[in-house]
């Protein structure tokens, strides 16, 4: 039984699973509004508000978190992540502590359509008209952009999902196959001690900086909203 | 003289079938074209109060009630316009509403009792505001389960 060595902190691995959580919620909220008797989306819309909060936090945190969670670790070039991939298909498995250069793509596109998703929940119109994103009475009059919002939204679902698809069958493979235990490690934050590319143990990423950029995550998203005007029901 | 005989019949019976396609093509758009009137009706109805319960626009009883109508004459109207031979043609109706009839009818009863009880229930913007998101629920409550996105 190898040495386990800090693979990520806390605060990374409790955004990960509350995010997966509010992606599940979010789908479910809206599908089975009706039958949860929730027909105004408040739990969808809280829901989103939550995913929007969460994904400013892990920014933040990229700055200031834990060293495999900082995104100077883990961005690479795209033609490091094409080389990662060759090898990997190839069968020469490169060890990484943290992301590694194809995965640190994997993490930007799904902050960045999740993020996406969320800043146009904000301006959608549900579609009975019954209710809306905060933001929507900003375009209320603009009918064809209402509409394009609405099927972007809709839309952008689906495009989570295949991302997201892509995502967990990576990590059951590396989990399974390749024995480098992705999904454990998110878990319990630790990993077997070996000789990683990128670095050989985490270090830093305080719970006590982590609630700082909460705090601060929940100011700028509904301070955002406020002060663009939105009513937040 | 029989030979004439055989052509009309001939003739006829591609009349006939023709003419019978036909009606039977024309009644199922004709119910396809029902529903959708009736449906259309719902649409701008429900719109000024989605706008009050957003908050965007002041609340109208009046108006409230004026929607409320339109739903509650609306939905029992709209189960038979549904027959089996109308699943075809242009129609965002989908295929499990005829696989769950019953379930699919029941949401219209619904939205004819929650609109009938709110008429009455509804007196003031308080009570417009827990009671009326039980009316248009039932508009999600079609839309994700039947019908195409």
């Amino acid at each position: 039984m190898p040495k386990l060595v800090r693979a990520w902190d806390l605060p990374t691995r409790l955004f990960h699973w509350a995010l997966v959580f509010c992606i599940i919620s979010a789908w479910v909220s809206f599908e089975y509004a009706g039958k949860l008797g929730d027909p105004t989306l408040r739990w969808h819309r809280w829901n989103g508000y939550a995913i929007l909060v969460l994904l400013v936090f892990r920014i933040l945190w990229g700055f200031v978190g834990g060293s495999t969670s900082r995104f100077e670790a883990f961005i690479c070039w795209p033609w490091a992540a094409l080389g990662y991939l060759k090898d990997t298909l190839a069968g020469r498995h490169r060890a990484y502590l943290g992301h590694n250069p194809a995965g640190s793509w994997m993490i930007v596109a799904l902050i960045a359509v999740v993020m996406a998703q969320a800043v146009l929940g904000l301006f959608t119109l549900e579609h009975n008209e019954v209710t809306a994103g905060p933001l929507q009475r900003l375009i209320l009059d603009d009918e064809a952009m209402t509409k394009l919002v609405q099927i972007l939204h809709g839309r952008g679902f689906y495009i989570i999902l295949g991302l997201v698809a892509l995502h967990v069958l990576a990590n059951v493979l590396y989990q399974h196959l390749a024995k480098d235990k992705l999904i454990t490690a998110m878990v319990t934050g630790r990993k077997p001690a070996t000789a990683y590319e990128d670095q050989p143990e985490a270090t830093g990423g305080h719970p006590l900086l982590a609630l700082v950029c909460l705090v601060t995550a929940v100011v700028m998203v509904f301070g955002t909203i406020t002060l663009m005007g939105g009513r937040i029901l | 003289m029989s030979g004439r005989l055989v052509t009309f019949g001939r003739l006829a019976l591609v009349a006939a079938v023709l003419f019978g396609g036909a009606t039977v093509a024309l009644a199922q758009s004709a119910a396809i074209q029902a529903r959708k009137d009736i449906l259309k009706t719902f649409g701008p109805a429900s719109r000024a109060p989605g706008l009050m319960l957003r908050g965007e626009q002041p609340f109208d009883l009046a108006a409230v009630q004026a929607a409320l109508k339109v739903f509650a004459e609306g939905a029992p109207k709209l189960p038979a316009l549904f027959p089996t031979d109308s699943q075809a043609g242009d129609t965002k109706a989908l295929p499990l509403i005829w696989q769950e009839k019953d379930k699919f009818n029941a949401i219209f009863t619904r939205l004819e009792a929650d609109s009938k009880a709110a008429m009455t229930s509804i007196t003031n913007e308080a009570t417009f505001k827990t009671e009326m998101p039980k009316v248009l629920g039932n508009c999600g409550t079609c839309h994700t389960a039947y019908r195409a996105r």
